[in-house]
């Protein structure tokens, strides 16, 4: 009997929606973002500074590459497309690709590439499923500590992440935003013991001083799961599942009677992970904890009527803390790192109205 | 109060074209696009890839107000226009800077919105001229027209009133103190007439309104020559609000409607298709 009433009103619907309709509702104008940026990272392999130090005597750490800074580049193609499935609200779907490249070495750079589902639901009030795909990310050389021997191999993951998010107003100019997202990380064959399963839970409060002054406060906190432990290789003895937690501030101030500049702001966080680093056969208590803070600063630039440009400045730090009696003591020396990055990324507004 | 002067200028050259003028469609009237302009629907023809063909008449000044098709996400500045050939001598390139108007929407194409308007006016003299719009190249964007004519303006005073050879009861309506000559048609009553020589009539008819009918019909008009149908007229109208008179007694009829139609001598018959109707119905003929 449903199943009756369910292609009956099928029937209504598409009638309801002629072939002229649905082709008027769906052949709609596909705006294309290109982007090119320009950057300089101090320290694109996140080195520590002991290891900096120590480069001239462990040469491999570096592989190809001359310098720990990088020139770097990035091309970025945005596409939006807002096709007609309600006439009252908006639907978006938005693709965007984009490929990085780092001048000091080849293997460093990657592709990235995502897709995002928006539906409006009423003021502030979105639905947006997106999903992200990192085919190939390299970190750097490492040992494999399956294998016995001085050898560095490269170690990289490929990852993909699917989230969900609903966003709904508060009072006035405020609206608050939640979100799930769930990842995954696999290693390339030497470093599968790495393998992590990463399930996070974020709310952010969107709101304004004025209608030109916007600020939000995001916090997140999720799990990963090292999917590999215990699976039976030597390296896969330790547990490296982490519990994160994250804190972001960001302001934006949209300047009145300067022309040019179209908006700057400042950006803030804060990110803590703990690895319990538990063993089935480790005797100490071992964990390590890391704190990454990040400060970004940006403006961005209206050069002409359809060209913008954004000057970027991010400084990111990383400060790893462990049992000094345990068998993790050399973390600290090893995991700090800290580095600059400026970008300028300029990038252009077309509209490719094919189906007018 | 807040409005500037251009604003109100703009908005009083608009209006004269709208509300004194009269739309004219190209032959290409497949091309014909709705806008809806506020509240208002207003009917444009789309300017794009192909050329469209425009018969006017003089003395008069064609309003030509166009609007380029532009993706509601693109508020850039842009430029468009056509060019236009008179008579197929003089060809006037047109070129307009706007951005897109929030305030325009077609139910046509989603997701779209229309420039502000460009207008140009064309002064052109006595008698018949041709009109052909083209793109500005082959690449041009759509753009949107709407050429807007003044026919009451035009032809005040000139025109002769076609009497019928047939026996078409003739009645005097009133508007106001003026009275008008109109000839009942209905279904079982032809207008049948003659024409001399190669003229341009204009045929202007109001529906006649009974109880029972809605605030908007349509009826359909034919024109046939030696009993061979030439046209069929397919026409949409409104109850008018105006206050006449017919033999002493208000009179309920449509707004009045009005085709320019080119013949040549012979005898012609106009027919009411739809029964149970009845249309006023004034035939002027004019030397071009």
């Amino acid at each position: 009997m449903n199943f009756k009433i369910l292609i009956q009103l099928f029937i209504v619907c598409v009638s309801i929606l002629s072939a002229q309709s649905i082709k008027n509702r769906l052949l709609v104008p596909l705006y294309v973002y290109p982007s090119v940026s320009f950057g300089y990272d101090s320290n694109y392999l996140k080195l520590s500074s002991g290891e900096m130090d120590n480069a001239g005597l462990n040469l491999s750490i570096l592989g190809d590459s001359q310098t720990f800074d990088s020139d770097i580049s990035r091309i970025k193609m945005k596409f939006l497309y807002s096709p007609v499935l309600s006439d009252r609200y908006e639907t978006n779907i938005n693709v965007i690709l984009s490929h990085l490249i780092f001048g000091q070495l080849k293997e460093k750079s990657y592709s990235h590439y995502s897709m995002i589902f928006e539906q409006h639901l009423g003021p502030y009030n979105w639905i947006k499923i997106g999903y992200k795909y990192l085919p190939k990310y390299f970190i750097r050389y490492y040992g494999d500590r399956d294998f016995i021997g001085e050898n560095r191999y490269s170690c990289n993951f490929s990852s993909e992440e699917i989230y969900i998010s609903y966003s709904f107003p508060i009072t006035g100019l405020s609206w608050i935003r939640l979100k799930t997202s769930g990842r995954n990380e696999f290693y390339n064959s030497h470093f599968t013991e790495f393998d992590q399963q990463k399930l996070t839970g974020q709310i952010e409060f969107y709101s304004g001083f004025s209608k030109r002054t916007k600020y939000s406060v995001s916090l997140s906190h999720g799990r990963s799961r090292n999917t590999n432990y215990n699976s039976g290789l030597i390296s896969t003895v330790v547990d490296r599942s982490y519990i994160l937690d994250k804190m972001t501030l960001g302001l934006t101030h949209r300047p009145h009677g300067v022309p040019l500049m179209q908006k700057f702001g400042v950006s803030l966080s804060a990110e803590q992970r703990l690895y319990d680093l538990g063993s089935e056969v480790g005797h100490l208590d071992d964990w390590k904890f890391y704190l990454e803070s990040n400060v970004s600063i940006w403006s961005q630039i209206q050069v002409h009527d359809d060209i913008s440009l954004k000057i970027s400045y991010q400084y990111r730090n990383r400060d790893a803390d462990s049992n000094s009696l345990g068998e993790y003591y050399w973390v600290e020396e090893v995991k700090d790192f800290s580095k600059h990055v400026v970008w300028f990324d300029f990038s252009y507004d077309l509209v490719l109205d094919l189906f007018y | 109060m807040n409005r500037n002067l251009f604003y109100s200028l703009s908005l009083l050259v608009c209006l004269n074209g709208f509300t004194i003028g009269k739309a004219v469609e190209p032959k290409e009237i497949n091309n014909r696009e709705i806008l809806f302009v506020g509240e208002n629907r207003q009917e444009y023809f789309s300017l794009y890839k192909s050329s469209l063909h425009y018969t006017v008449y003089g003395i008069d000044t064609v309003n030509i107000y166009s609007r380029k098709a532009i993706p509601s996400l693109d508020h850039k500045m842009h430029t468009f226009g056509y060019s236009l050939v008179l008579n197929k001598k003089d060809t006037i390139h047109t070129q307009f800077n706007e951005r897109i108007y929030s305030k325009i929407t077609s139910a046509e194409h989603k997701r779209h919105g229309y420039s502000s308007v460009g207008i140009y006016s064309l002064p052109i003299p006595f008698g018949k001229h041709e009109i052909e719009l083209l793109p500005l190249s082959k690449s041009s964007r759509a753009v949107m027209v709407r050429m807007i004519i003044h026919p009451s303006k035009r032809d005040k005073g000139r025109g002769k009133f076609v009497l019928p050879d047939s026996e078409t009861p003739l009645y005097y309506i009133n508007f106001g103190e003026k009275r008008v000559r109109y000839l009942q048609l209905d279904y079982w009553n032809q207008m049948k007439f003659s024409i001399n020589k190669t003229k341009r009539i204009k045929v202007i008819c109001r529906l006649k309104y009974f109880e029972d009918m809605s605030k908007t019909q349509n009826y359909r008009l034919s024109l046939s020559k030696n009993a061979e149908v030439l046209k069929t007229y397919f026409i949409q109208t409104e109850l008018s609000s105006e206050n006449l008179i017919l033999n002493e007694s208000p009179l309920t009829i449509s707004t009045s409607k009005s085709i320019d139609i080119e013949l040549d001598p012979g005898y012609y018959t106009f027919e009411l298709l739809d029964e149970k109707r009845a249309v006023y119905l004034r035939i002027m003929e004019y030397e071009f």
